[in-house]
């Protein structure tokens, strides 16, 4: 099933062009890297993909259907560039901040009932985390905050996830670490997975396909 | 005579403690909103109100209200036509509201108190201000209950708000109110030039025991009620302005506060160090 459809789409930043005619089909549970150096428009195609910018040409379908109807965006989770720093200085603890991904379920005054505890624990165990509930957010480090606003990425269970650039502030060990659990959770949770990155390691050993926009090519791995 | 024997103490205590519950949940959202400076601009412009107020012969706590309301639209105005300068909205609103306030205030005549509304008085504060200011400040505690969690999400990340579902933009423009409307109501008993102070200290104090943001919401009105109590008792006994008494007992709270915190994080270390050797 095409959980993502891209066709010709181009982008231009007044004058600078920067995607031309980009051409990509992601499947259900694939894991898609977008390769490129800094300014190739990596995070542009996502904010494409999320509808925070209207390509300039170019169609693009989410679950078969035309980007600008549809509505239903509690199937898509999306963590940010910057979401750790957006996040390291504000008081909260970890399970307030995978709670606040239950919004919509949450009631007046934001008391937890039994099944959205038991969906935060799930997420946080998913992520190695759930011995940290209590702890506050901005007290852990770079690999574990990740990890955090991972299982608050995946509480909802999305049918897709877009990361931006998730491992830029973290060490090669933690980096590793997280584009495993990637992995694991596109093969056994079947979600679809689009990440933009710089890291080699990811396009080689743990994605399905590459899309490098420096050239505008797509690879398929192991085909 | 014991503090509760007069009346108007017995009527302080009551708004002063309204007050206090409502200032810091207000104070810690605009913290973390990193708008500590909106605070400011509505108190200051409270002050026109207030002073068309007595000028004109209405109740002045509802001309600092309709103020701050007014500056609240003038603020998203400006900053919809400079989305790139937000604060220069703020900045101007602030000097007309000001400069309002200065011209209107010299044709009060002198017995009306204007003086007292700069930093706040509890002996004015009468049975039908009681009763004003306590309604709006529950109507003020309900909203906010009904809109925490998406001021929580909105503060941490407007975006994912958005894809959650939250109406940002109403969200945000409700707070704002709930901003002015309590300015203006804080105005008389608190003094205009200080309740901004009294906003942003809890919230400041709050955050240095480092719990999770409802906690830290809960700690935040402990310290609004314990500057408040001690603050009101204060000015009692040594006949001081309340207001300023408040904001000044916050602020030295805030240093000890800061001042435990170091020494607990020094022993912390030290501690530490021991180990290790």
């Amino acid at each position: 099933m095409n959980v993502i459809t891209i066709e010709n789409v181009s982008f231009s930043y007044e004058t600078h062009d920067v995607l031309e005619r980009v051409n990509l089909i992601i499947k259900k549970g694939e894991f898609l890297a977008i390769l490129g150096s800094n300014g190739a428009g990596k995070t542009t195609l996502l904010k494409i993909i999320l509808g925070d910018l209207k390509p300039t040409s170019g169609t693009i379908l989410i679950f078969n259907e035309e980007l600008k109807n549809f509505r239903d965006w509690t199937k898509i989770s999306y963590l940010s560039q910057n979401a750790t720093s957006n996040v390291a200085s504000f008081p909260t603890t970890v399970k307030e901040l995978v709670a606040s991904n239950l919004h919509s379920e949450l009631g007046l005054f934001r008391f937890l009932n039994k099944i959205q505890k038991e969906k935060i624990k799930k997420a946080l165990e998913l992520v190695g985390m759930e011995q940290y509930q209590n702890r506050l957010f901005s007290k852990l480090s770079g690999g574990q905050m990740q990890r955090v606003l991972l299982a608050r990425s995946l509480i909802n269970e999305p049918e897709i996830l877009i990361l931006d650039e998730p491992t830029s502030a973290l060490d090669e060990q933690s980096s590793s670490s997280l584009f495993a659990l990637l992995k694991t959770i596109s093969k056994e949770k079947q979600t679809t997975i689009v990440i933009s990155t710089h890291s080699q390691e990811c396009s080689k050993y743990h994605c399905d396909k590459v899309l490098n926009l420096d050239s505008v090519t797509l690879m398929e791995q192991g085909k | 005579m014991n503090i509760f024997d007069y009346a108007f103490m017995q009527r302080a205590f009551i708004v002063g403690i309204a007050l206090a519950v409502i200032i810091p949940l207000i104070g810690l959202i605009m913290v973390l909103k990193r708008s500590s400076m909106i605070g400011d601009t509505l108190a200051h412009t409270s002050l026109a109100g207030v002073a068309a107020g007595l000028l004109i012969g209405f109740n002045p706590i509802v001309g600092a209200i309709v103020a701050c309301i007014i500056a609240v639209f003038a603020i998203e105005a400006i900053q919809k036509k400079l989305p790139k300068n937000r604060d220069l909205g703020m900045a101007v609103v602030l000097t007309i509201g000001i400069s309002v306030a200065g011209l209107l205030s010299t044709h009060i005549p002198s017995g009306m108190n204007f003086n007292s509304f700069l930093f706040g008085s509890i002996s004015l504060v009468s049975q039908n201000d009681l009763i004003l200011i306590v309604s709006i400040a529950a109507v003020i505690l309900l909203v906010f209950l009904a809109i925490v969690k998406d001021l929580y999400l909105i503060t941490l990340d407007e975006r994912m708000a958005k894809l959650s579902g939250v109406k940002v933009s109403i969200i945000n423009f409700i707070f704002t109110l709930l901003t002015a409307i309590t300015v203006g109501i804080a105005s008389k008993t608190v003094g205009a030039l200080i309740v901004s102070s009294l906003m942003i200290l809890p919230a400041a104090c709050a955050m240095q025991f480092e719990k999770g943001f409802f906690a830290t919401l809960f700690i935040s009105i402990g310290f609004g009620l314990l500057y408040t109590i001690v603050g009101l008792v204060v000015a009692f006994y040594t006949d001081q302005r309340a207001g300023a008494t408040i904001v000044l007992i916050g602020a030295i709270i805030f240093v000890v506060v800061v001042l435990i915190k170091w020494l607990i994080n020094k022993i912390r270390l030290h501690k530490l160090g021991t180990k290790n050797e």
